[in-house]
């Protein structure tokens, strides 16, 4: 049985469908898998025996991705567990954004104790109204899991939908409402947007996005809507864009000294994944990444290798070969095998970037050597062998 | 050129849908229509020639409807022109209440000059964490227009949807989503929903409507949501239920000597109409009611009097008689026509409570003695003779 060390709390029922299949860890320095949630492991010594670690939810800042690569452990997240539960924060924002909600919730709190109090609202409630959302056009960039979903959101609530996306995928474009007009160009929105919302990953090319000369396309008293990563928008611009009136209000679920100290701003405390749902819907997709990949080598939502599947294993054994994306890989680990008198039953091998996934079946007699002398090789992060039927 | 008298700020776009052949006055007194919102009229006293009052908006407890039917002066409002407006805080409501959004923010304010604010949010989540509406139970009470759009919004979050109204209209009926079920006893909403939403007027029937007994037959933790009327819910069994977890949240729009008092109640001031598509689409909706009734003396949604089209004028003249729901009166118009020697081309009659009113396509136009001479037969408020 497998050892599995969560550094995170996780739900009941994770726990009950995570270690009918693994055994608990002692700690992380015994862990053959690792869940994790928001905890922090760039500072974490990573065990020899580290297979793969599964992050319970979208961002992996939390984690030494280019360590793990190194040191042939797979990293998992959980795309889309969690996408309805930004979806609904998502919408919450744009109502708390376009009436103000909360000053008058705050405004009835504070005059709790008067004398007629109905009378004093009807006058007081002018300052706090406000506009719909029908009617209104909704900049969506980024149509993955939750983009696409937003998306379709904002068309069932009567707005008109932009959606860009260079990397679309056939998955996420075929779930879009086909009435989202798909746009080529980010400016597209900047220019017709009453509201724009971000949900793209946070890497060197989607740090701040939304730039000053980014803001300063967008129409006077946009809604800008962050609940992807703080960083994609550039906050010192935003802060002023503010100020002057030009954004209208900012909606973030990120909290930084930054975005705390920015007039209309409405500031959560990164709920967007903060529910039951997304919570048991990240653990039980985690926990089954896990156990696709410790129990038969498939790889489905990696972050570091490629995805690949071969389905259950229907051989003796399978082979699991994480390594550098160079010429002759394949070419060493076939003749490795046909030293070995193994044929090759299956195989199926999958490039990400500088690195690749080889997935090996085979039939013949059994030599642990082999595994050996794969692990060997340069260029070879990790090889072992799962055993099959 | 008819004269439109604004009593309170109407938005522009209304007082532009008048169109030709109206203009706006700033005298009450030779004002052939009257714009309002929520300025009382109670004191007021209505001079003869006054034909119409339209409230932008839809509550009229600020109109005095009754004097106003004995005069022959048609009240009308604007139902569902405030639907989407209702409809977008409901569902701010729904959203508020399955996870602590406002304690989040609070939090955050409350921490604003910490330069960790971001690691300890991260520590602080977990205490304004919930739960989803995808997935839950929807009951809502009252399908008009803006339970209908609120229903139909529960559909596209994902929600499953009873709904309940036992006076449910053919337009509203085409206008749900196929997938809201319709329950025919409330027990079933009480007994399935996790949110409940109400939407009907506030009338003898439904005062109180959400009762003690009401209340204890919901499921534990249920959210209810009342953006129509205070009076629709007993609040002291609503904040004890409160008060022992029964209901997790009240979320209310009408702010009152209870409400603020309640634990776990999220009050705001009556913001449900309170967005400029809904101020306009009043306005827009009292204009065309004030339009179609003055040139052509059909009536549309009013408060008191019935419902009547007739469409446009094609007859030489169209005759409106505004009178009393007695026997007798449409006998007197008809002979009274028919001794002028004019025939009725098309007629039709529809009385509300006490009152009725009478629209007739004449072949040809009657003398003024005519008119006048119906306007004094007993029952009879006024009489108007439109001109093709």
């Amino acid at each position: 049985m497998y050892k599995v060390h969560c550094m995170n709390r996780i739900s009941q029922a994770g726990i009950d469908q995570l270690f009918g299949t693994f055994a608990p860890a002692q700690g992380l320095e015994d862990a053959e898998a690792v869940m994790v949630r928001s905890a922090n492991m760039h500072d974490e010594v990573l065990p020899k025996d580290l297979l793969a670690i599964a992050r319970a939810g979208a961002g992996v800042n939390n984690i030494p991705i280019d360590r793990c690569t190194k040191n042939g452990i797979v990293v998992f997240n959980t795309p889309g567990a969690n996408a309805n539960g930004v979806k609904e924060m998502v919408i919450a924002g744009m109502l708390l954004a376009s009436r103000d909600i909360l000053g008058s919730a705050a405004w009835v709190q504070e005059h709790a104790d008067d004398e007629d109090v109905a009378k004093a609202a009807e006058k007081a409630k002018a300052q706090f109204g406000g506009v719909e959302i029908a009617g209104k056009t909704l900049g969506v960039i980024g149509l993955g899991a939750i983009g696409a979903m937003v998306a379709n959101a904002g068309r069932s609530l009567g707005m008109h939908v932009l959606g860009y996306d260079p990397y679309l995928s056939v998955k996420y474009a075929w779930s879009l409402d086909r009435h989202v007009h798909a746009v080529r160009n980010m400016g597209d929105i900047f220019a017709e947007a009453d509201f724009i919302t971000i949900h793209v990953p946070a890497n060197d090319k989607t740090r701040r996005m939304i730039g000053r000369d980014q803001i300063a396309q967008m129409k006077r008293g946009v809604v800008v809507l962050n609940f992807a990563r703080d960083v994609l928008v550039d906050e010192s611009a935003m802060a002023d864009a503010l100020k002057s009136g030009h954004v209208s209000r900012y909606v973030t679920d990120f909290a930084n000294p930054l975005t705390t100290h920015m007039p209309n701003a409405i500031v959560t405390s990164h709920l967007g994944a903060s529910t039951v749902e997304a919570e048991d819907n990240c653990a039980a997709m985690a926990i089954s990444e896990l156990r696709e990949y410790l129990l038969s080598g498939n790889i489905t939502n990696s972050v570091n290798f490629g995805d690949v599947d071969l389905g259950p294993i229907e051989t003796d054994e399978r082979i699991v070969v994480l390594h550098s994306n160079v010429p002759n890989m394949i070419g060493q680990f076939s003749q490795i095998l046909s030293d070995a008198k193994l044929n090759i039953e299956n195989m199926a091998n999958k490039r990400r970037g500088e690195v690749a996934t080889t997935l090996l079946e085979t039939s013949g007699t059994w030599d642990d050597e082999v595994i050996k002398r794969i692990a060997k090789l340069d260029g070879v992060f990790r090889a072992r062998m799962i055993p099959g039927r | 050129m008819y004269k439109v008298h604004c009593i309170n700020n109407i938005a522009k776009v209304g007082t532009d849908a008048l169109g030709e052949n109206f203009c706006l006055s700033d005298d009450a007194a030779s004002a052939d229509a009257i714009m309002v919102r929520s300025a009382n009229l109670h004191e007021m006293e209505f001079a003869s020639n006054l034909l119409a009052i339209a409230r932008a908006g839809a509550g009229v407890n600020n109109i005095p409807l009754d004097r106003c039917a004995e005069q022959g002066i048609v009240v009308f409002n604007t139902p569902g022109a405030n639907a989407n407006g209702v409809k977008e805080l409901v569902i701010a409501g729904m959203l508020l209440a399955a996870r602590d959004i406002c304690g989040g923010i609070d939090w955050v304010e409350r921490h604003y000059d910490d330069p960790n604010v971001g690691t300890l949010a991260e520590k602080a989540k977990n205490r304004y964490a919930g739960t989803e509406l995808a997935g839950k139970t929807l009951g809502v009470i009252g399908l008009g227009a803006i339970g209908a759009m609120v229903a139909n919004a529960g559909r596209s979050l994902g929600m499953h949807v009873l709904g309940y109204d036992p006076y449910l209209s053919v337009k509203y009926a085409w206008s749900l989503d196929r997938h809201v079920r319709h329950v025919n006893d409330l027990k079933d909403i009480w007994a399935n929903a996790d949110y409940i939403t109400i939407h009907v007027p506030a009338t003898k029937a439904t005062r109180g409507m959400i009762s003690r007994e009401a209340i204890a037959a919901m499921k534990d933790d249920v959210v209810v949501l009342n953006y129509a009327r205070d009076v629709l819910v007993d609040e002291t069994a609503m904040a004890e239920a409160l008060q022992e977890g029964h209901v997790a949240r009240y979320m209310t729009d009408f702010a009152n000597d209870n409400s603020t008092q309640m634990a776990r109640a999220i009050v705001t001031p009556h913001l449900g109409a309170s967005t400029k598509e809904a101020e306009d689409n009043c306005a827009i909706m009292a204009a065309n009611e004030i339009r179609d009734f003055l040139i052509n003396g059909n009536i549309q949604n009013s408060v008191n009097y019935g419902d009547v089209d007739l469409g446009p004028i094609t007859t030489p003249m169209r005759l409106a008689v505004f009178h009393k729901n007695v026997p007798g009166v449409i006998g007197a118009i008809t002979s009274a026509v028919s001794s002028a020697g004019v025939n009725i081309e098309n007629m039709t009659d529809k009385s509300r409570g006490d009152y009725a009113y009478s629209l007739l396509d004449l072949s040809g136009t009657l003398e003024q003695s005519t008119v006048d001479s119906l306007t004094n037969v007993d029952g009879i408020f006024r009489v108007r003779a439109i001109l093709k």
